[in-house]
């Protein structure tokens, strides 16, 4: 049952690989033929010496032998180690193979499955794998190997044992009949069985244990790597722990679950290998017994005494390769259940991407978007984020979305973008659901600038882009109109210049201020029909917000824009303001209308515009002109 | 200043520091077992044929054969099950001195001057010893204990089998020296072209990792997906794999001539030998039993050896290798323990005046001063506003004054005291900040306001008050006792942007420092919440020195004086009402953020 099992995913395991490198197959399968074949060459010849000798032979044959055989090794020698370098460098791309549909997959999935925690750690989950069990080139050097390892050997050294059982001699009568007898070959096949059913049992139960010390050791790890990447790691968090004087405090809760972890791993890596020892232990007395049945044959004078030297051998390597399998069945089952967790990864279903309409392409830019009572709640969450939203964007119109902390602002342009998938209600695109459309397609209606906006370690020219073929002149024009072409034109690569040092000795590092140009030159030059602006100015200086705020008009021309800032001088620029409060919209108007009605705009307005008030502008300009006159 | 320390220590006496960290009396008794069942394993394994044919040859009765002979696989068999044991037993002492040194490698970060964390060289320093001490499996402290143990258990091995092969023929071991050491030759001639050839893939290696962490982090998740951002990053990273395969392709080459090499070495040599030892045993000069003995002795003796010098390489590199944690933690240990013998002068606990006294300060690499000739008194009890142009010097001079970046030149007094005659870690007690960016610890509520175990369950709720969260936390399942951030607990809870920054306040409220430092505390929150914050300030403040960084201007009408930043320097000082009369540069920038909250008429003419 077990092994009908592992069958069926070590078929699954190799299509997959199949699919991405057949030569890692091919390679792997014929290295694994010759470097199991060269060691029958010495035995063999040692075999043939000894009988030579022993019979009193001509030594001329021996010279000959001896000087035919070797170069044999040596040409077989080569030979494999040529396929060995040819199966080197398909592995390795093998695995790479693997790591870029695994970073496809990341990037391409629908943002729910992206931040499905089940998604997260199954990745998690294959990740330490791969450190700790291997990867797919494991599989095949390990496991498959294992396979072809028992399939030569059965065919090489069950060939030249049939024949050692076979062969009859008489010269000890009594000794003769147990010899020939059925009996003996029976006992021949045990020995041969034995240390497959000991492997067998001795790898599911160290498997066992290690299973349940990697179940104990998930919580301990998690721990560990919380301090090795967040705590420890971080240059800002740093500083909290320096002046908050937490150091000694973290430090300790840090040992104390690296203690935990030596203990579990201390215990459970001990207990395995008693199990571990328990097969070649076994092998090596099966081995005596192989040498005490062949012995009886030769006191038959069934075989000469070389023979036995070559028979014992050849008995020893199928022994192994036996038990060899069968101990990675069982250990490596861990191996296999990763690789096979990968594939599902690579190939899980994405159910939030599974419109397939495509969007209409319009030179006039009529995508009319229209929310019909949509409502959204964050898995987990008691209340909802939004309710009940009915909402209707004008086609080249400037909303302002306006609403304390929490209000479902940012959930608002998550569901219009498809980040996420409303609770109930309907998002429709010129009156089709927008659920239906080509997610990746549907995407591109909208260039967005968020607060939380990433530019990539990668040159200028491709974060504007953000494409492998851009278009020099243009992203030399969206620089321009983002206010920010003079400062890249100064780098030392002009827009081929890599952001960062990170990747590149030669990058270089931008402001605050200029990334977010960058990231409003990207919004550009991508020329979608929405423009999204998120707080796109929270962490600028006053002068920088300034700047940016004189470019929008360049930025947006006759798009549709949403804009969200708790800054809320930046609501002048809309002609619409909706004001969100707890999910709900509370209000609908122009700045003039909203600012002179009660209510939370007004309120918003004036808690910053009190400190704004023009009597005091009027009076600083008073100033200003006394002074400078 | 941050100097690394670069001393090569000699492989022995590195192996002899590694074996202080993790002391256990074990490893010693797993070595000599691992020496014996190692002897025992190949010894024996070589001899069995030897012994058959040479049982056969003396015609010995068969039951005394069986016994002899399951008599030895019986020792072979005892070798071969404590083996695993054995060798985990090792291991263990490996992997734990491993992980105590990651783990001192992490917590000194915090030990050393916060100043070497924006050094580039130190970050160099630590990338070394990471990628060739700590963070790898098969380098550093790991693969010295492993190859240390590989090195003792076939060197014994060695011996036995060729003091048996040499009363056989005394020259034979001294040719198979000879040919292994032209073998090793081979194999350390692939070596170097290795790591020369690796040094040319590192920043493929650096790009792929790179690639990997953006595609599956949170932050760029959302602009990878509205820009189409996948085929930039697959683009990159294959261009990546193509030149990083084509140089492990070479790499890989050369290993196969590396390997045919040794193949005919050891061909010519086992030609040689069997040749030789053939005319002696037809001579008679040697037995049949011999020389069974003498051929499997051959190809055992020459693994053995080629292990022996494979980990003698190992282990010499593991040791070099390993000199890049020795030195980084001797630098690290240089520097905090220096700071520690200081006579530290007392901490006063109330709010002193602080002074800057013709202070200069200039990152590490860094062409220009951040700061330059800052002369300034921040007298106590006051409530200070900084303001300026991002890149003015405004975070860099909050961070001089509370201690972690220390002057290139001048000095800063708090009262009459220079504050490096202050114990560092005691010194910091004196400060209450909030940062621009929030650091949540994975633990409870309570205890990331308190930043202890046992904290004043009052003054808890006493600062969630006054920062406003009380009605956050009252949603929450475990009120106060909630634990915080996924990273360690799956339903750990995330807290948005505002709630953190309140999160933040109510922290350094708790603290209840005599100075409080805010940097851009009010960024995240809306309209109403940041009122709220300058609503409370005064009375937040009381009694306290506080510096407030803001570039909402609005905040600066609740503090006593204002300081305007310009390129490192103050270059203007008073309240809102003198520095707008005055025209400067804080009139300025006050102009441009309050246009657009004046009148609507008057906003539209202006544009």
């Amino acid at each position: 049952m077990n092994n009908k099992h592992n069958d069926h995913q070590y078929g699954q395991i190799l299509k997959f690989i199949y699919h991405l490198e057949p030569q890692a197959i091919w390679f792997s399968l014929s290295a694994t033929i010759g470097q199991t074949l060269t060691p029958y060459l010495s035995l063999i010849l040692l075999g043939l010496i000894i009988n030579a000798v022993a019979a009193y032979n001509q030594s001329t044959n021996l010279v000959a032998l001896i000087s035919i055989i070797i170069p044999v090794i040596i040409v077989m020698e080569i030979a494999v180690a040529y396929i060995d370098h040819r199966k080197r460098v398909a592995q390795l791309s093998l695995n790479n193979q693997v790591a870029r549909q695994i970073n496809q997959k990341w990037t391409s999935v629908s943002n729910s499955l992206f931040n499905d925690p089940s998604f997260r750690s199954r990745n998690a989950e294959i990740d330490e794998g791969f450190a700790y069990e291997g990867t797919f080139s494991s599989f095949l050097t390990a496991n498959f190997a294992a396979i072809i390892n028992l399939i030569v050997a059965l065919l090489v050294a069950g060939a030249g044992i049939i024949s050692a059982l076979i062969s009859k001699g008489d010269r000890q009568p009594e000794l003769a009949r147990i010899a020939n007898g059925p009996a003996f070959v029976l006992l021949m096949l045990i020995l041969l069985i034995i240390p497959g059913v000991v492997a067998q049992y001795s790898g599911h139960k160290s498997s066992a244990i290690h299973n349940e010390a990697v179940s104990i050791s998930v919580q301990i790890n998690k721990v560990i790597n919380y301090f090795m990447n967040h705590v420890f790691n971080e240059p800002h968090v740093s500083k909290t722990i320096r002046l908050y004087d937490q150091g000694q405090f973290l430090k300790r809760r840090m040992d104390s679950a690296n203690t935990d972890n030596f203990d579990v791993n201390r215990k459970a890596n001990f207990k395995a290998s008693l199990y571990g020892g328990l097969t070649p232990a076994v092998i090596a007395l099966t081995t005596a017994g192989a040498y005490l049945l062949l012995i009886v044959k030769y006191l038959t004078g069934a075989i000469p005494i070389g023979t036995i030297v070559i028979y014992a051998g050849f008995i020893t390597q199928l022994i192994s390769a036996v038990a060899n399998l069968t101990n990675q069945m069982a250990s490596t089952t861990v191996l296999t259940q990763i690789l096979v967790k990968c594939i599902g990864f690579i190939n899980m279903a994405d159910p939030a991407a599974s419109g397939t309409l495509p969007i209409e392409k319009r030179r006039d830019n009529k995508y009319q978007l229209e929310f019909h009572d949509v409502s959204f709640k964050y898995p987990g969450a008691k209340e909802f984020a939004l309710a009940h939203i009915n909402l209707k964007f004008a086609i080249g119109q400037r909303l302002a979305l306006v609403g304390p902390n929490g209000s479902g602002k940012t959930t608002l342009i998550r569901l219009l973008t498809r980040l996420d998938k409303p609770t109930s209600g309907t998002i429709t695109l010129n009156g089709i659901d927008i659920q239906k459309y080509n997610l990746h397609e549907y995407q591109q209606i909208f260039a967005a600038v968020f607060q939380d906006f990433k530019l990539f370690a990668l040159s200028v020219l491709t974060n504007v882009a953000a494409d492998d073929h851009p278009d020099r002149a243009r992203v030399q024009t969206a620089l321009k109109i983002a206010g920010v072409a003079a400062r890249i034109s100064r780098m030392n690569q002009g827009i081929d210049t890599p952001l960062t040092r990170e990747l590149n000795k030669n990058g270089e590092d931008v402001s605050g201020g200029e990334a977010q140009k960058i990231a409003i030159a990207r919004a550009w030059y991508k020329d979608a029909p929405f423009i999204i602006l998120d707080e796109p100015t929270a962490a600028l200086d006053p002068i920088s917000e300034y700047e940016i705020y004189q470019h929008l008009d360049d930025l947006i021309a006759d798009k549709t824009a949403i804009y969200i800032s708790h800054r809320m001088s930046s609501t002048r620029f809309a002609q619409r303001i909706i004001v969100l409060n707890q999910g709900h919209i509370v209000k609908d108007g122009t700045h003039h209308e909203l600012v002179n009605a009660d209510g939370l705009y007004r309120d918003l307005f004036n808690a910053q515009a009190q400190y704004y008030t023009d009597e005091r502008i009027a009076k600083e300009r008073q100033n200003a002109d006394v002074l400078y006159s | 200043m941050f100097k690394l320390q670069t001393k090569q220590h000699g492989a022995w006496r590195t192996l002899i520091w590694n074996l202080k960290w993790a002391h256990n009396p074990f490893f010693w008794i797993a070595l000599i077992g691992i020496i014996i069942t190692n002897a025992i394993i190949n010894v024996v394994g070589t001899l069995i044929p030897a012994i058959t044919v040479s049982l056969l040859a003396r015609n010995t009765p068969l039951g005394s054969m069986a016994l002899i002979i399951v008599g030895i696989s019986l020792v072979l068999a005892g070798a071969q099950w404590f083996g695993p044991p054995l060798d985990i037993l090792s291991k263990t002492t490996a992997f734990e001195t491993q992980m105590l040194q990651i783990n001192k490698f992490l917590y000194d970060t915090v030990r050393v001057p916060y100043e070497w964390l924006l050094n580039p060289k130190y970050d160099e320093a630590r990338f070394d010893a990471a990628r060739f001490g700590l963070l790898n499996m098969t380098s550093g402290s790991r693969q010295l204990f492993s190859t240390f143990v590989t090195l003792m258990q076939t060197a014994v091995t060695i011996i036995i089998l060729l003091g048996l092969l040499f009363t056989i023929k005394w020259w034979i071991p001294l040719f198979i020296i000879v040919i292994g050491l032209a073998a090793d030759s081979l194999q350390r001639w692939h070596q170097r072209y290795r790591q020369r050839q690796r040094k040319a893939i590192a920043g493929d290696y650096a790009r792929e990792n790179y690639i990997d962490r953006a595609s599956m982090s949170e932050d760029g998740s959302k602009d990878i997906r509205l820009y189409h951002l996948d085929r930039a990053l697959d683009h990159e990273q294959q261009q990546a794999i193509q030149h990083e395969q084509s140089v492990n392709a070479s790499i890989s080459m050369h290993q196969f001539w590396q390997e045919s090499g040794i193949s005919v070495l050891t061909g010519v040599r086992n030609l040689v030998i069997y040749l030789n030892l053939l005319t002696a045993i037809l001579t008679k000069a040697i037995s049949v039993a011999g020389f069974t003995y003498a051929f499997n002795a051959v190809s055992s003796v020459s693994q053995q050896l080629s292990m022996f010098m494979v980990a003698w390489g190992e282990f010499k590199q593991a040791a070099h290798d390993t000199d890049n944690v020795r030195n980084l933690f001797a630098t690290e240990d240089a520097i905090s323990n220096q700071s520690a013998t200081d006579t530290a002068a007392k901490l006063p606990n109330v709010p002193l005046p602080i002074t800057f006294d013709h202070v200069y300060y200039r990152y590490p690499d860094a062409d220009a001063d951040t700061i330059s000739d800052l002369n300034l008194t921040i007298p106590e009890s006051t409530s200070i506003a900084l303001v300026g142009v991002n890149g003015a010097g405004k975070s860099t001079l909050v961070n001089l004054v509370m201690g972690l970046l220390q002057p290139t030149k001048g000095k800063i007094l708090l009262g009459d005291t220079p504050i490096t005659q202050f114990n560092r870690d005691d010194y910091h007690r004196y400060f209450a900040p909030v940062f621009q960016d929030s650091d949540v610890f994975a633990d409870t509520v309570a205890a990331n306001i308190a930043l202890s175990a046992d904290f004043d369950e009052d003054r808890v709720n006493d600062a969630i008050d006054q920062a406003g969260l009380r009605d956050t936390i009252k949603q929450l399942a475990h009120g106060t006792g909630t634990q915080l951030t996924h990273y360690i607990f799956d339903d750990g809870v995330e807290l948005s942007g505002g709630q953190t920054q309140k999160l933040m306040l109510a922290r350094a409220l708790y603290r209840d420092a005599p100075v409080v430092i805010l940097d851009e505390p009010t960024a995240a929150l809306d309209a109403i919440a940041e009122s709220n914050v300058y609503q409370h300030y005064r009375q937040m403040m009381h009694g306290k020195t506080s510096i407030f960084i803001s570039h909402r201007l609005a905040s600066t009408q609740f503090t006593d004086e204002i300081m305007f930043m310009k390129k490192g320097r103050i270059t203007e000082r008073g309240t809102h009402k003198q520095l707008l009369a005055s025209g400067g540069d804080y009139a300025k920038l006050f102009a441009i953020q309050s246009q657009y909250y004046g009148k609507e008429e008057q906003n539209e003419q202006q544009a």
